[in-house]
C-alpha cells in the first residue's frame, strides 16, 4: 500500500490505512475536533488519490477496530459473502466507484454483501454528491413488516407526533394532522418524552388503539424509548408493531447507549412473539455521525468510517427501518449546512449498499449554520437518490425534542415533484378518506378535523381510559 | 365526554385539537407548501434561536448583575466556542488564578455563563440571581462567592470554578441550547464540590426557567434548598436525592 505521494511538488506521507482514510474525508467539524481531519485542501487530495488505488481486501485484513475487543468489527467481518469478499479483494477503490456507478442495483447489492463497512466508506469518499445521487437511486430495499416498505415509485414518512409531556389528546391531535397529509406510511413513531416503562406502555397502547382499532390504518407503530424499556413495555403487555434502538459503530460506543448486539436480537424476539401478522421485519434503527466521538468510543477513526459500521451492524438483524439523524448532532460534528448536506448523503448510500431500507431524518439544530433550506436543498437531493423515507412533523417544529426536520408539507412536496407515493394499502386507505387522489392530495387533505370518530368500532373502551387516566 | 375521541365529534375541533399541544398542527396549505402566515412565524422563531446563540452581550451586562468578576474560558470567540466544547470548559489560565486568588474557599459559589444563549441570560437572570442569593440567605448559607460571569462557558467549567475557588458547593446558572418556542430559557447546574473528572452524573440541573416554563422565584427557592442539601449530605448527581 503506497501511503506517499507528491502533489504539485509537495510531499505527503500518510500514518497507515487509517490516516489515509481520515484525511479523505471531506470536510467535517468532527474530524478537526478529533484532530484526525487533512490540514489542507491539498492534503485531502493526495490522501484521496492514494486511497484510490487501495484493494478492497485490505479493509478485511485491517478493519479499523481490532475485532479482539470489538463485537461490532467481528459481526462486520462474519457477516460478509466469502464468494464476493474473495472476487473484489483486489479491486481498488478508485475500480469500485466505478464499478459500482457502472452497475444496476441488483449486481451494487450483490457487492455490497462482499464489502465491509470500512471499505464501503472508503469508496464513498471518493465519490462527488452527484455520484451518491446517481449510485443510491439505483439501489431499491424492501422491508416488510406490516406492510412492504421500499417498493419502486415509493416515497415513505415517519409521522412523528412528539409532545413535551407525552399528553396522548395531543400526540394524537399530531397523527390525525399527519394523516391528513397522507403521512405515516412507514410508521407513527413518537420519541417518549417519559422514558418509563409505565408511560412507555401507556403510549404504546394509545397511539396502537387510536392506529389500528379505531382507523384501521395499514401501517407500523412504535415508540422510541430505550430498547430495553420497550422489552419490558411489550412483556406487560403493550403493543407496537417495531422496537427501536439508537445504535453506534464500535462496541463501546454501543455500551453508551447501554446496548449490545443480543439485547437487539431480544427486542425482535419481544415483538415478534405470539404475533403472525408481522413480516420479517421488525427492528428500526437510527445512527448520526459523530456519536461515536461524542462519547469518546471512536478509536481514533473518522466519522464517516464510525457510521458506516453502524450499518454494518444494522445489517446483521434485517431492520424494517434505518435513519441516519444527521444534523442533530451541532455544529462540533457537522458544522453547516454544507456538512449536512454531504454527510446526509453519504449515510443515504451507505446504508443502501449495506442492503438496508434507508431512510434520513434531514434535520438541524439551532446552533448550527444551517437553516430550513439546507434542510429542503437536502430532501430534494435525497429523494432524487430514492431516500426510502424522511420524518413528518408539523411544519418541521419538534416541540419535544428542539430541532427542526422535515414537515408534512415537505413529504406531499416531494412526492408532487418527484410523482413518488406512499406505501400502497396505506394509500389505497388515504383514496378512500379522500385525502389522497389520483397520486395526489385532495381539496380536503390537510384538515385534521376530517376524521370521524368510532366508525370502525362504537366505541374503544382501552382508548377512552387511556385518554382519562383514573 | 371531555376526551379528544369526545371532541371529535364536535364543532370547533381543529381549535379543541390545537388547544392539546403546542406542535403547529392545523396550519392549513397553499398547494403543497405552508401558508405565508405560517411559514414566516415559523421562520421567525428559527431566527431568534439563532440570533441567540450569536448575540452578543451587552458589556456593562455583568457589571449591572452585580457580578463582582468576569471570568473567560480558552474559547476566544463564537465559532470557535461552538467547534470545541473542550475550551468552553477552561478557564484561561490568568483568570483561573484571579478567581483563586479572590475567592479563598466558600460555601457557594454562584456564577453565571451565556452558554448557548446569552438572550436566556437577559431575560432570566437579573431577576434570577437576586432572588438566588436571597434564597440562599434564606436556607442560612451565608459563605456565599460571586456572582461571578463566565464568557463562553460549557456547563464543565464548573470543574474550573469549583477547583479555583475552592467552593465545596457550585451553581452555575447558564442558557440552554434555543428551541422554537422559546430562546429565553435558562438552566441552573448544580454541584457538590466540582473539580477536575466531575461530569454530568455528578451534577443535578434545573432545567426550562422562562416566561411559559419554571418562574425565575420559584427556580431560586428550589436551587437554594437543593444546594443546602448538599452541603449538609456532602454529595450531589445521581445519589443526591433533594
Amino acid at each position: 500500500m503506497r501511503l506517499s505521494t507528491t502533489v504539485r511538488g509537495r510531499g505527503f506521507t500518510f500514518d497507515g490505512l487509517h490516516d489515509l482514510m481520515a484525511k479523505a474525508n471531506e470536510v467535517k467539524a468532527g474530524d478537526s475536533l478529533a484532530g484526525l481531519a487533512a490540514q489542507t485542501a491539498t492534503e485531502r487530495m493526495a490522501a484521496k488519490s492514494l486511497l484510490a488505488e487501495v484493494p478492497v481486501g485490505a479493509f478485511v485484513e485491517e478493519p479499523a477496530v481490532d475485532p479482539a475487543k470489538d463485537e461490532v468489527t467481528r459481526i462486520i467481518l462474519e457477516d460478509l459473502d466469502p464468494v464476493v469478499r474473495d472476487e473484489v479483494a483486489g479491486v481498488s477503490l478508485g475500480e469500485l466507484r466505478e464499478r459500482l456507478l457502472e452497475s444496476d442495483g441488483e449486481e451494487m447489492l450483490r457487492l455490497g454483501r462482499g464489502l465491509t463497512s470500512e471499505a464501503i466508506a472508503g469508496v464513498t469518499r471518493l465519490m462527488s454528491n452527484l455520484d451518491l445521487v446517481s449510485a443510491a437511486a439505483k439501489i431499491r430495499v424492501e422491508a416488510t413488516c406490516r406492510t412492504t416498505i421500499g417498493r419502486p415509485g415509493t416515497l415513505s414518512s415517519r409521522l412523528q407526533p412528539n409532545h413535551p409531556t407525552d399528553d396522548l389528546g395531543g400526540i394524537l391531535a399530531s397523527v390525525r394532522d399527519g394523516f391528513s397529509f397522507g403521512v405515516g406510511d412507514a410508521v407513527v413513531g413518537l420519541n417518549p418524552a417519559d422514558d418509563t416503562v409505565a408511560s412507555v406502555k401507556r403510549v404504546m397502547d394509545g397511539i396502537s388503539a387510536y392506529v389500528h382499532d379505531e382507523l384501521g390504518v395499514p401501517t407500523q407503530v412504535c415508540i422510541l424509548a430505550h430498547v430495553t424499556t420497550q422489552i419490558e413495555a411489550l412483556q406487560r403487555g403493550g403493543r407496537c408493531d417495531l422496537v427501536f434502538q439508537s445504535i453506534a459503530g464500535s462496541q463501546k460506543a454501543c455500551e453508551s447507549f447501554g446496548i449490545t448486539a443480543k439485547l437487539l436480537a431480544e427486542g425482535a424476539e419481544a415483538v415478534r412473539a405470539g404475533r403472525r401478522d408481522l413480516g420479517e421485519n421488525v427492528l428500526y434503527f437510527e445512527t448520526g455521525q459523530g456519536s461515536e466521538l461524542s462519547s469518546e468510543a471512536h478509536h481514533g477513526i473518522d466519522q464517516l468510517t464510525m457510521e458506516a459500521r453502524c450499518y454494518g451492524l444494522a445489517r446483521r438483524y434485517k431492520p424494517f427501518l434505518v435513519n441516519t439523524v444527521v444534523g442533530f448532532i451541532g455544529p462540533e460534528y457537522l458544522y453547516d449546512g454544507r456538512q449536512v448536506i454531504r454527510a446526509g448523503l453519504e449515510d443515504h448510500f451507505m446504508g443502501k449498499l449495506h442492503g438496508l431500507p434507508m431512510g434520513v431524518d434531514v434535520c438541524h439544530t439551532n446552533h448550527m449554520d444551517a437553516d430550513q433550506n439546507d434542510l429542503e436543498n437536502l430532501a430534494v437531493l435525497l429523494t432524487a437518490a430514492g431516500c426510502t423515507y424522511f420524518m413528518g412533523i408539523p411544519m418541521g417544529d419538534d416541540v419535544m425534542l428542539n430541532y427542526q426536520t422535515t414537515s408534512f408539507h415537505d413529504i406531499a412536496a416531494q412526492r408532487e415533484l418527484f410523482g413518488r407515493s406512499p406505501i400502497r394499502p396505506f394509500e389505497e386507505w388515504m383514496e378512500r378518506e379522500g385525502i389522497l387522489a389520483g397520486g395526489g392530495l385532495t381539496a380536503s387533505a390537510g384538515d385534521l378535523t376530517r376524521f370521524d370518530t368510532n366508525r370502525r368500532n362504537p366505541w374503544t373502551p382501552s382508548l377512552d381510559a387511556l385518554l382519562n387516566p383514573a | 365526554m371531555d376526551t379528544v375521541l369526545g371532541c371529535f365529534a364536535q364543532s370547533g375541533l381543529a381549535h379543541q385539537l390545537k388547544e392539546r399541544t403546542v406542535a403547529r398542527i392545523g396550519v392549513g396549505r397553499a398547494g403543497v407548501r405552508p401558508t405565508t402566515a405560517s411559514l414566516l412565524s415559523f421562520r421567525t422563531d428559527h431566527a431568534a434561536a439563532c440570533d441567540a446563540v450569536r448575540e452578543a452581550l451587552d458589556p456593562d451586562f455583568p457589571r449591572q448583575l452585580g457580578c463582582t468578576m468576569e471570568l473567560r474560558t480558552q474559547a476566544h470567540d463564537r465559532d470557535e466556542y461552538l467547534l470545541r466544547p473542550a475550551l468552553g470548559r477552561l478557564l484561561r489560565p490568568d483568570d483561573r488564578t484571579w478567581l483563586s486568588r479572590s475567592v479563598r474557599g466558600c460555601d457557594v459559589l454562584v456564577a453565571v455563563g451565556d452558554g448557548l444563549s446569552s438572550a436566556a441570560v437577559k431575560a432570566q437572570a437579573p431577576r434570577l440571581v437576586p432572588a438566588l442569593l436571597a434564597a440562599l440567605r434564606d436556607e442560612g448559607i451565608t459563605a456565599v462567592a460571586g456572582p461571578v460571569f463566565v464568557h463562553g462557558a460549557r456547563v464543565g467549567v464548573m470543574n474550573e470554578l469549583g477547583a479555583a475557588s475552592q467552593a465545596r458547593a457550585v451553581a452555575l446558572l447558564v442558557g440552554e441550547r434555543p428551541g422554537l418556542s422559546t430562546a429565553e430559557s435558562l438552566s441552573i447546574y448544580m454541584g457538590f464540590e466540582p473539580r477536575e473528572g466531575k461530569s454530568d452524573a455528578d451534577r443535578n440541573l434545573l432545567s426550562n426557567i422562562h416566561a411559559t416554563g419554571i418562574p425565575p422565584e420559584e427556580a431560586a427557592r428550589t436551587a437554594a434548598s437543593w444546594i443546602a442539601a448538599m452541603l449538609r449530605q456532602g454529595l450531589s448527581g445521581v445519589a443526591f436525592k433533594p
